[in-house]
């Protein structure tokens, strides 16, 4: 399959590269100044932000590696999109955050260290499509013919000439993330990215993001598509009413659900339940069969079997993203709909 | 600081209304200057043109034209706003103050080319209405009035070289309004105060004050009319009040200090405008 690198949304495209030229494991500053790092770091330090009252971000600290594609969850909010403000300086708060050791201001092209894509309509709607990103540009010194490889990497060919104005929530994505992606930054931040975007987009933005990411650039993606983030994102940073609730690898974070267990389907389950009792394991009836919570398929197909109990089935169910994230989230929840309305 | 203006550049250049408001400042320009060639009658026969009045029409036009000029201003921040691409800049640019300065120098340069088609527009319009006097006279120096048909060539008259300095009034009032537009856009993030309080201010408000000052006190309406900021930009640029003043370089004093009022306002609404942008979320 050929790399997402070269192919637009609509298909393969000759000569083209989302990653950075010199982001190929180099670490020098080039004839164009630009700032390239080998292995960029990303260390977020006790961000805190304050609406009058209300505390957003409290204390927020977390670390994105190159190589990754980090998923960034949390409820609605949860102070995601003012977290990602706060890393880029576009909000004022407490707390620091470094690109390789360095704040953002001591680069002399920032734009060639850290692009974001955070809101699907910022653009001036009568300015076109093509105009916006030569503007954009303008200011990291990146050529126009960039600007048309980019354009035609998102599939904006046919409406590049045109005004955004009339622009659908998925193509003011695609310009939004056309935009993010011009200087080839090594660091590429995404707030709702798939917004929008219809099955086809998604999955090309999928493969984009994570051969970005497997180019040695850090890529952080803010989502409430849980399952989508499930195929992404490798680690997670879940944050619940501006507090850090998890920053590890995302099976560490799925493995934390109690909804991981064991299922037996079998004639016998009252029996099975009174010898896995007996062996200590918890287990309740269920779907039909027997949950087995903390147990290996191992340790109840052996009691099942030293019991003389019959079985028809022996699963191990996994918890999904989004059963984990519900569960690991309940607790801060800032905003809740009532059930059946 | 290069790449942020050129940013700037691309941003302005690449809007319809950037050059929307240019033609209108060229229609307007010519227009008023039209209106005027008629109204106050300043063709009194050849060889009575009078330089004076034709700086007057040139450089009055900013009255109404500086409306249009500063919208651009306006827009300039107001854009940044309503449309979020603040986020964006600010994301390509942190260092703010980078961002600012580009701003203010975009600000500065298309006043001055607004202007300047606006005077364009002036002197064309002119030109097309009794263009036998206009060219000798379009820029209000090359030419004397003893030469008006006399069909020697045109000749520097360097007691005319004084009247240079009421074009780069009106240019001058034309920029400081600008600015203190811009800066007063970037204060309130809200295009619509930005356009009407200004203007409301250098048209009604501000007369309103020094009139309320003079029921008061001469003494009251005297410092009104010292600090207030309109009130003195306008007094810097109006020709009328110059000629009252005898059109010599003398008369450039008193004018000067209320340029001074006039630019310490717009500095200190710029100085604001900085700060607040430094540390307001973007």
């Amino acid at each position: 399959m050929p790399s997402a690198r070269a192919r637009s949304i609509r298909g393969p495209v000759r000569g083209l590269s989302a990653g950075c030229p010199q982001s190929r494991r180099g670490n020098s500053s080039g004839a164009h100044g630009w700032h390239t790092v080998k292995d960029m770091r990303v260390v977020c330090d006790r961000l805190t932000k304050d609406f009058g009252n209300f505390r957003a971000v409290s204390s927020l600290s977390f670390a994105l590696n190159a190589g990754e594609v980090t998923g960034f969850l949390g409820p609605n909010g949860s102070g995601k999109s003012t977290t990602m403000r706060l890393m880029l300086g576009l909000d004022t708060g407490g707390g620091s955050t470094t690109f390789d050791g360095k704040s953002l201001n001591a680069y002399s092209n920032p734009a060639k260290i850290v692009s974001a894509h955070l809101d699907a309509k910022c653009f001036h709607p009568n300015r076109t499509a093509r105009n916006h990103l030569r503007m954009v540009a303008a200011a990291s010194g990146v050529t126009h013919k960039r600007v048309d490889e980019v354009i035609e990497l998102v599939g904006l060919e046919s409406v590049a000439r045109k005004r955004p104005k009339g622009f659908s929530l998925g193509m003011g994505q695609r310009l939004g993330l056309a935009s993010a992606l011009l200087s080839q930054p090594q660091v590429l931040m995404l707030d709702e990215p798939a917004n929008g975007l219809d099955p086809q987009s998604i999955a090309w933005l999928r493969d984009f993001v994570k051969d970005y990411a497997a180019d040695g650039k850090v890529v952080f993606v803010s989502s409430h598509l849980l399952s989508e983030m499930e195929l992404l994102a490798t680690h997670l940073v879940v944050i619940g009413r501006g507090t850090l609730i998890a920053d590890e690898s995302m099976e560490q974070f799925v493995s934390r659900s109690t909804r991981n267990d064991v299922f037996a389907r079998t004639p016998a389950a009252e029996r099975l339940m009174q010898a896995l009792a007996a062996e200590g394991v918890t287990a309740q009836a269920a779907d039909g069969g027997v949950a087995v919570a903390a147990a290996s398929t191992e340790q109840v197909g052996a009691i099942a079997f030293t019991n003389g109990i019959e079985l028809h089935e022996l699963t191990a169910r996994k918890a999904s993203l989004e059963e984990a994230f519900l569960e690991l989230t309940s607790d801060t929840q800032e905003y809740t709909m009532e059930r059946g309305h | 600081m290069g790449s942020a203006l050129l940013y700037e550049y691309r941003r302005a250049v690449t809007l319809r209304t950037t050059w929307i408001f240019l033609l209108i400042a060229f229609a307007m320009g010519g227009l008023t200057t039209w209106a005027q060639y008629y109204i106050s009658g300043a063709d009194n026969g050849v060889g009575s043109y009078n330089i004076g009045l034709l700086l007057t029409r040139v450089t009055s036009i900013y009255q109404l034209t500086v409306f249009v000029i500063a919208s651009f201003a306006a827009l300039s921040w107001g854009h940044e706003y309503r449309f979020g691409l603040n986020r964006l800049t600010l994301s390509v640019f942190p260092r703010r103050w980078t961002v600012f300065i580009a701003k203010t120098v975009g600000i500065i340069v298309f006043s001055s080319a607004a202007w300047l088609t606006s005077a364009i527009g002036g002197t064309l319009l002119l030109f097309s209405v009794d263009s036998k006097h206009v060219v000798d006279y379009s820029l209000g120096v090359v030419n004397s009035t003893e030469n008006i048909g006399d069909g020697r060539d045109p000749k520097l008259v360097m007691e005319h070289i004084v009247a240079w300095h009421w074009l780069g009034r009106s240019l001058a009032f034309v920029v400081v309004f600008s600015l203190i537009v811009g800066a007063v856009t970037a204060l309130t993030r809200n295009l619509t105060i930005a356009l009407i309080v200004p203007n409301v201010m250098m048209l009604f408000a501000e007369n309103v004050l020094v009139l309320v000052g003079n029921f008061a006190s001469a003494a009251t309406a005297n410092v009104m009319n010292q600090v207030l900021p309109f009130v003195n930009g306008q007094r810097f640029a109006d020709w009328s009040t110059g000629s009252a003043q005898g059109q010599t370089a003398s008369a450039s004093v008193p004018t000067m200090q209320s340029m001074t009022v006039y630019l310490s306002w717009a500095m200190l609404l710029l100085i604001g405008a900085g700060i607040s942008f430094q540390r307001r979320d973007a």
